[in-house]
């Protein structure tokens, strides 16, 4: 059994990955709360389509060799930063909400914690596998 | 876990920024009754901290920072009371142009700001933990 072909552990640290740099993010929209002519940010949410793409190349033809997953998923690790204002502009153009934010990064966290345990879990069934 | 740390620096400078913050409000209202030190001076004028974003190259990320100090251009208010060793020839001493109210405002809009990059600190702990805790 290779470490890389269990396609959950891969998936769920690109998932880790896009929630941390997330995390960034909403970071420096807090940090910004009271810069003027600051907008907020956020990331692009990764496509299914794109992320299934991303852990097996396609093979349209039966001598084609498919990628393992481990090898590219781990390498879409650049997540697309969009403008996404949160409305409501102070006196100094502001335009960051901390409760938006907040929530965001409360939304973020838990997220991360259900990743982690995920993962957690799977390297359980590893240990079982292994220890018997 | 690169991501995280990088977002713990920038709460951190946040932190650092609002502190600033924090300190010039209070220099404002500990200045609010300084008037001139020579008859008809200027007396202690209001400081406004102005905040800029700036990337940090090492960090690679936008950071703030405290950019400048302005001066409150607004008026002076006088106040007739001509044994005052800062009146001016008139009789009128000029009073900083320190609103305790506004100041007090601003204090607690610094002390929100804080405690919400504290928050975004603390949230970045826990999942740091929470990826440590893969290992266990």
């Amino acid at each position: 059994m290779e470490f890389g072909n269990i396609p959950i552990l891969p998936g769920l640290a690109a998932r880790l990955n896009f929630l941390a740099a997330r995390t960034n993010v909403i970071a420096q929209n807090i940090a910004n709360a009271d810069t003027p002519d600051y907008a907020a940010r956020d990331l692009e949410a990764p496509k299914f389509g794109q992320m299934a793409e991303q852990a097996r190349l396609k093979v349209e033809d039966a001598r084609h060799i498919a990628a393992s997953p481990s090898q590219s998923s781990s390498a879409g690790g650049a997540h697309r930063v969009t403008q996404a204002p949160d409305g409501e502009a102070s006196l100094t153009g502001n335009q960051v909400s901390l409760e938006t934010q907040a929530m965001k990064l409360a939304g973020t966290r838990s997220e991360f914690a259900l990743a982690t345990s995920v993962y957690r879990k799977g390297l359980d069934m590893l240990r079982i596998a292994v220890r018997g | 876990m690169d991501d995280i740390n990088t977002a713990m620096q920038i709460s951190a400078a946040g932190l650092r920024a609002q502190s600033a913050r924090l300190r010039i409000v209070s220099e404002n209202i500990a200045n609010a009754n300084s008037t001139a030190e020579a008859p008809g001076a200027d007396p202690y004028r209001r400081q406004v901290p102005v905040f800029q974003t700036y990337v940090d190259r090492a960090v690679d990320a936008q950071l703030v920072r405290v950019d400048r100090v302005t001066l409150d251009p607004s008026e002076f208010t006088l106040r007739f009371d001509p044994g005052h060793p800062s009146a001016n020839a008139e009789g009128y001493v000029a009073l900083p142009n320190v609103n305790p109210l506004i100041e007090m405002m601003d204090l607690r809009e610094a002390q929100r700001s804080y405690e919400a990059n504290l928050g975004a600190l603390d949230t970045m702990r826990a999942m740091a933990a929470s990826t440590l805790r893969i290992l266990e």
